[in-house]
């Protein structure tokens, strides 16, 4: 059989973790955190571009999500349902600072396409892909993660971010059309 | 010749994404046969998945462990306090529409929220000798009807068990390894006759590196760990052996 590695399994659903008995919502939701942590912070980590910044939005998501376990419904994606959280609460917060300092009030979209300065001043993202997937606009980035990374469909990238598909489809074509120089210094695995 | 204008680079890049409905893919591989600055355009949008995947993973890696959370109900901190009314209506509206969504499960994801509970100590106990492991490996072998004689092809990843499970009603066999790390690797058979044959794709299910594939009624998936070339490269071998 050939094997083509390239074939991406994007459009596939992954399953949260499924519990069997009579477990509360919350329950569920204790019980996904620790594993999905990790992902959680990495996405905090590409949303804020700074390793504090990133600590505190996920664990005020793994907060929030507790707090609203009622919400979330067992057997669906705890791994969406975290993001979109992470994304809401960072949005929000984004937009009550620059209130606060005066700005006034801008569309979540265009907040979400401001960088926030992902530099050296962290080494997390050492690496020549890292550091210029780290200076692609929040919006391109997370769009980045989420697709090529994550390996969710467009479809499923854009219930996260909530923003329509062709939206995701158009960031993604600008982030490759950005990165794309990084292919030179690459071996043979250009997708 | 064609009019290379009439694809954007979001076409372009929903085909390298394989995101295009079936005729649009097709219409668009045959663009890029025909046309070769489209496909120099194509060429310019292609990314080094391996090591942007590497080095994502790299990142997964430094994340710090889950951290003692407040309970549900509490004082927030002051920074998230002002906002609790916006997100209530916002996470009202994003779960109640994740809710109403359909969500089917295949038995992949039944072996990946399973294999997510594995741990280095879950097998650290667990080494067959020779025998005991090609006596099993027999065993699970008349059950399947598949010789797994030649499965264990991969030196650096060491057999450690094999189970009978079983998935609505199909026999479902998952041979437990472990890298040299000591992460657990499984490879799962599912035994369905109405299985229709899948060349082998690479995925992420509960945040473990996935390759499946499936032919002559019988699924594959080789799952563990978040190292994407390890597993591709086991999954080849594997699959070239059976």
């Amino acid at each position: 059989m050939a094997f083509d590695p390239t074939h991406s399994q994007n459009t596939r659903r992954r399953g949260s973790i499924r519990f069997f008995g009579k477990k509360t919502s919350q329950d569920h939701v204790r019980a996904g955190l620790a594993p999905l942590y990790p992902r959680l912070w990495r996405y905090a980590l590409t949303t804020t571009g700074r390793r504090d910044w990133a600590d505190d939005l996920a664990q005020a998501t793994c907060e929030r999500a507790l707090a609203k376990a009622d919400q979330f419904t067992p057997g669906t994606h705890l791994d969406r349902w975290l993001f979109a959280l992470a994304r809401s609460i960072w949005c929000n917060d984004l937009r009550s600072r620059r209130v606060r300092t005066g700005m006034g009030l801008i569309p979540v979209e265009e907040a979400g396409l401001q960088s926030h300065g992902l530099s050296a001043e962290t080494n997390l993202f050492s690496t020549e892909v890292l550091s210029n997937v780290a200076a692609l606009p929040e919006a391109q980035r997370l769009a980045v993660l989420l697709v090529y990374i994550e390996g969710y469909s467009y479809r499923e990238a854009a219930g996260i971010m909530d923003v329509p598909v062709g939206t995701i489809m158009s960031r993604l074509a600008t982030a490759r059309a950005k990165l794309g120089h990084l292919q030179h210094g690459a071996g043979g695995d250009l997708e | 010749m064609t009019d290379q204008n009439i694809y954007t680079d979001e076409d372009l890049t929903a085909y390298l994404d394989a995101e295009l409905p079936q005729d649009r893919m097709g219409a668009i591989a045959a663009a890029l046969a025909a046309d070769p600055a489209l496909a120099v355009r194509l060429q310019a949008l292609r990314l080094p998945m391996g090591a942007l995947r590497s080095d994502f993973a790299d990142v997964l890696r430094q994340a710090p462990a889950l951290p003692v959370l407040k309970d549900a109900g509490r004082q927030r901190p002051a920074l998230w306090r002002g906002l609790a009314a916006a997100v209530v209506l916002a996470t009202t509206l994003g779960a109640t529409a994740w809710a109403l969504r359909p969500q089917p499960r295949d038995w992949m994801d039944f072996v990946a929220a399973y294999q997510a509970l594995y741990v280095p100590a879950t097998l650290a106990d667990v080494a067959p000798t020779e025998a005991q492991a090609t006596a099993q490996l027999a065993a699970l072998s008349a059950r399947l009807g598949l010789d797994l004689g030649a499965v264990r092809v991969d030196p650096t990843l060491r057999y450690r068990r094999g189970q009978v499970l079983g998935y609505d009603g199909a026999l479902l066999v998952q041979l437990a390894f472990q890298a040299a790390d000591g992460t657990p690797v499984a490879f799962c058979i599912l035994q369905d006759a109405r299985q229709a044959a899948q060349p082998p794709s690479v995925g992420v299910r509960e945040g473990l590196q996935t390759v499946a594939w499936a032919r002559d009624g019988y699924g594959f998936l080789l799952i563990g760990g978040i190292d994407a070339e390890a597993i591709i490269a086991a999954a080849q071998k594997i699959d070239a052996a059976l």
